[in-house]
């Protein structure tokens, strides 16, 4: 960030929105985009930061792996004027490209922001080869019933070993190649998908490298007084 | 439509997979059993390179306004996803459809630079479609345009035809004639041959060539009632043109990430060495009202942060202060800076630059073109020592501080003396610098001079001179190197042996075509990419063709010598573009189109929207 970040914005809107098809492989960079021009389309009027390089104050919450679809998608936006929020989601809906659809929009009255603040992702892994529900469930089974489960994990500054067990909530087939995972989200403790399929592969004794998946998202929820909600609630908001 | 042609498994696998699943905003939609004519508008070079290009969002425009047309983009994949491509049998493909291109009606690449000749070979072998017009039994047409197309030869085996000069003018008409034709069901012949009459179009399978005993061309033979010389079209009326208001707006960010406004076509300035100040002619303006119009409409349909004026010298617009001041202020209270690029440097454009760019201080270009003055009057730049000084003072004192001077070594009738005065111009603009107050000057400044090899272009007055050679141009550039070296100055220049290749392409006949596909059959393509260049496949290329690259870059043509592109007409004359060759050798100058006209033809192309009739007033 350059130059001070003092928010200017009257309002904070939060919003759920979904993604789907083509932009799938669209980066959080270029989706953060997408969505700031969509903002000047409709001449939404948003809020900017100060400075000498003011930017919009919008962040999305859990940035989208490339080729990750999601039904739960969530951000903050600041905006300067109260616009309600119906005629938000219906002005915003008109000017983004097909494949960004937002769902609804709450003001929000807290400091919490979307990046920061989330507690649980579920998903859907979808493996691209057709494998046997049994197989995967046997597998899936072996990697529960342990108690403590270390990968390694390949970052910028190197490799490293996580453990992973503690970060699964649960995890079941649903079908032939489809599994549905609950897991840790946010910077508290995170687990990525990836490296759940890399544990759970190594389970299945294979030894090629794994077949590849498909990650959609299909809730993120936020922990209130021991309570797991939406991002939307107002328990959330509030 | 949310099909891709490709598994996910593969894009994610490759670089910005976001190139090849189209879907933008903007982007157009058809249902394919409801068009007659599938159009595939091809850019040889990546998609961010591509979809920075201004003639491609004009042309997908104009063809798809055409309720029969569905016109869709294909670019070059990048070497990750071709051979993902290859090793599954995925043919190329249009990014809106996603489906092959080997089923689309016509295949319209765009040249505009030479080193992307062997990715045009590359995507039609990749799309399945045969290399060489002769072989093409069934299947799309090729055709081909843009500012190359003026010397088409080098790629007449493999391109069916080409439109020479501004594509919105005659693809209708093209595309009007491709529809009687497939409708009669009459063979492929007659729908070239139907072509041979629309004016600007060129079917070289029509043309025969003769070469003399010392490679030269002897005869250039029109068959079959096609046209012996083929006329440049161009848009007269530019004010009143179409023009998209709705470009798509990429998710990727490409090059030129911005709205593109398109003040006005042409050049007023002949500079010498300049194919674009030629081939362009005649100067032709939009309004400010049409354009401050289009702005706004423009803003509202894509939501770009940033819109930038275009042409070939923005200055030279004559109503530049009742265009950009308005719009200036509109623009920001809108949140959108504007870019003002190629723009002379004085207190008007100073002020407005600052207004414009109110962040982004830095960067400022001059480009001299050659160091002494001598030069810069042989080569007809108009731009004086006094006047280059002058820019940077009031540049620096405005808070700039950052220069970058453009050169060109090799440039005819260049001296070791010209070369060293490239490094004396430098330093006196490193002595402007410390001239400014102290209290002015906030930043440290970076000054660095580029200097590009020359490469003589059809269509130049300099369309007869030798290139230097290789070794004349390291000799330059190791001297000038050695002349400059200064802490403050970073000097960079380019790999002559790119310029060699250039050469040979931008002045070759037919029969270069051959060293273009043995190139490419060895393995080239992305040659303008340096990272990808690989000179010894060309130099092995040449040797099995049989073709001395020499012969094209390096030898003086004479006047009365037979050129491979005597019969394309730009509007500029031969004999007008002799008497500019011999007053640079004079090194005199010569005024430009709003001083004075030197009738070099091309007032004949336009009507009373163009620069001649106003100078004639």
């Amino acid at each position: 960030m350059s130059g001070p970040t003092k928010a200017s914005s009257n309002f904070t809107l939060r919003f759920h929105f979904e993604r789907t098809g083509r932009l799938r492989f669209t980066s959080h960079l270029d989706m953060l985009r997408a969505f700031q021009r969509a903002f000047m389309r409709g001449k939404i009027s948003i809020a900017f930061s100060q400075g000498f390089n003011p930017h919009p104050e919008f962040v999305i919450g859990m940035p989208l792996g490339v080729g990750t679809t999601s039904d739960a998608e969530y951000a903050d936006l600041g905006m300067n004027i109260e616009m309600p929020t119906d005629q938000f989601v219906a002005t915003l809906n008109a000017n983004l490209p097909e494949g960004l659809r937002v769902l609804s929009a709450e003001y929000k009255h807290n400091k919490d922001n979307i990046m920061g603040k989330v507690d649980e992702l579920r998903c859907l892994i979808k493996f691209e080869d057709a494998i046997p529900m049994k197989r995967i469930g046997d597998a899936l089974s072996s990697l529960l019933s342990k108690s403590e489960v270390n990968v390694e994990k390949t970052t910028k500054k190197g490799k490293s070993v996580v453990e992973i067990r503690s970060k699964i909530r649960e995890a079941q087939v649903l079908a032939d190649s489809l599994i549905a995972l609950r897991c840790d989200a946010g910077s508290h403790s995170t687990l990525s998908p990836d490296l759940f399929v890399g544990a759970l592969w190594a389970e299945m004794g294979e030894a090629r490298e794994p077949a590849y998946f498909t990650v959609h998202r299909t809730a993120i929820l936020v922990e209130k007084d021991g309570r797991l909600v939406s991002p939307m609630e107002q328990a959330a908001l509030n | 439509m949310n099909k891709l042609i490709l598994p996910d498994s593969v894009l994610a696998r490759v670089e910005k997979p976001a190139r090849y699943t189209g879907g933008e905003l903007n982007s157009v939609m058809k249902d394919a059993a409801e068009v007659e004519i599938r159009f595939a508008f091809c850019f040889p070079d990546t998609y961010e390179i591509g979809m920075s290009h201004l003639g491609m969002k004009i042309l997908y425009h104009v063809l798809n306004e055409r309720a029969d047309t569905w016109c869709e983009r294909v670019f070059a994949p990048w070497q990750d996803m071709e051979l993902q491509m290859r090793e599954r049998g995925v043919p190329l493909f249009g990014l809106e459809s996603q489906e092959p291109i080997s089923q689309f009606d016509l295949l319209g690449f765009t040249l505009q630079y030479e080193m992307s000749y062997t990715n045009i070979l590359n995507m039609l072998d990749l799309a399945g479609v045969p290399l060489r017009s002769v072989d093409r039994l069934g299947g799309p047409f090729v055709c081909a345009g843009g500012p190359c197309a003026v010397n088409p030869e080098p790629l007449a085996p493999f391109v069916d035809f080409f439109m020479i000069g501004e594509g919105e003018e005659v693809i209708n008409e093209v595309m009007d004639a491709y529809s009687a034709w497939k409708k009669s069901g009459a063979e492929r012949i007659e729908f070239l041959k139907a072509l041979t009459k629309v004016e600007g179009v060129y079917v070289p399978l029509f043309y025969d060539v003769e070469y003399k005993v010392d490679g030269t061309i002897k005869n250039f033979v029109a068959k079959d009632g096609a046209p012996q010389s083929i006329r440049k079209r161009i848009v007269r009326d530019l004010d009143n043109a179409s023009y998209p208001d709705k470009v798509i707006v990429p998710f990727l960010d490409i090059v030129h990430d911005r709205i593109m406004l398109e003040i006005f076509r042409g050049c007023i300035r002949g500079c010498r060495f300049c194919q674009a100040g030629f081939i362009y002619r005649p100067v032709r303006e939009k309004s400010p009202e049409t354009l401050i119009n289009l702005a706004r409409d423009l803003i509202d349909n894509t939501g770009y942060e940033e819109i930038g004026l275009l042409s070939l010298s923005t200055s030279d617009y004559t109503c530049l202060e009742e265009l950009a001041t308005p719009l200036v202020d509109e623009m920001e209270e809108r949140k959108v800076s504007f870019s003002l690029p190629s723009l002379r440097i004085d207190s008007f454009s100073i002020d407005l630059m600052k207004k414009a760019q109110k962040v982004r201080k830095s960067g400022l270009t001059f480009a001299p073109e050659a160091g002494t003055q001598r030069l810069r009057d042989v080569i007809n730049k108009g731009v004086t020592e006094e006047d280059l000084f002058r820019s940077a003072k009031t540049a620096f004192e405005g808070g700039w501080s950052g220069v970058k001077l453009y050169f060109m070594l090799g440039l005819p009738t260049e001296t070791m003396e010209d070369v060293d005065g490239i490094a004396e111009l430098a330093r006196g603009v490193l002595h402007i610098w410390y001239a400014v107050p102290k209290e002015l000057r906030k930043k440290q400044l970076t000054l660095s001079v580029s200097a590009s090899s020359f490469v003589p272009k059809p269509f130049t007055p300099f369309q007869w001179v030798a290139q230097d050679t290789g070794e004349m141009l390291r000799d330059k550039q190791m001297r000038l190197r050695d002349k400059i070296r200064d802490k403050k100055i970073s000097f960079k220049y380019h790999e002559s042996s790119i310029s060699l290749l250039e050469a040979v392409f931008a002045r070759g006949d037919r029969r270069v075509a051959e060293v273009l596909e043995a190139a490419w059959r060895k393995g080239c393509k992305f040659d303008s990419w340096d990272e990808h260049f690989k000179l010894e496949l060309w130099l092995e290329a040449f040797k099995e063709a049989g073709i001395e690259p020499t012969f094209y870059a390096n030898r003086v043509r004479d006047f009365s010598e037979k050129l491979p592109w005597d019969h394309i007409d730009v509007g500029v004359s031969k004999e007008y573009l002799m008497d500019e060759a011999r007053l640079a050798v004079e090194e005199k100058i010569t005024p430009n189109c709003r001083v004075e006209c030197t009738a070099c033809g091309a007032n004949e192309l336009g009507d009373e929207h163009c620069v001649c009739q106003e100078v004639a007033r």
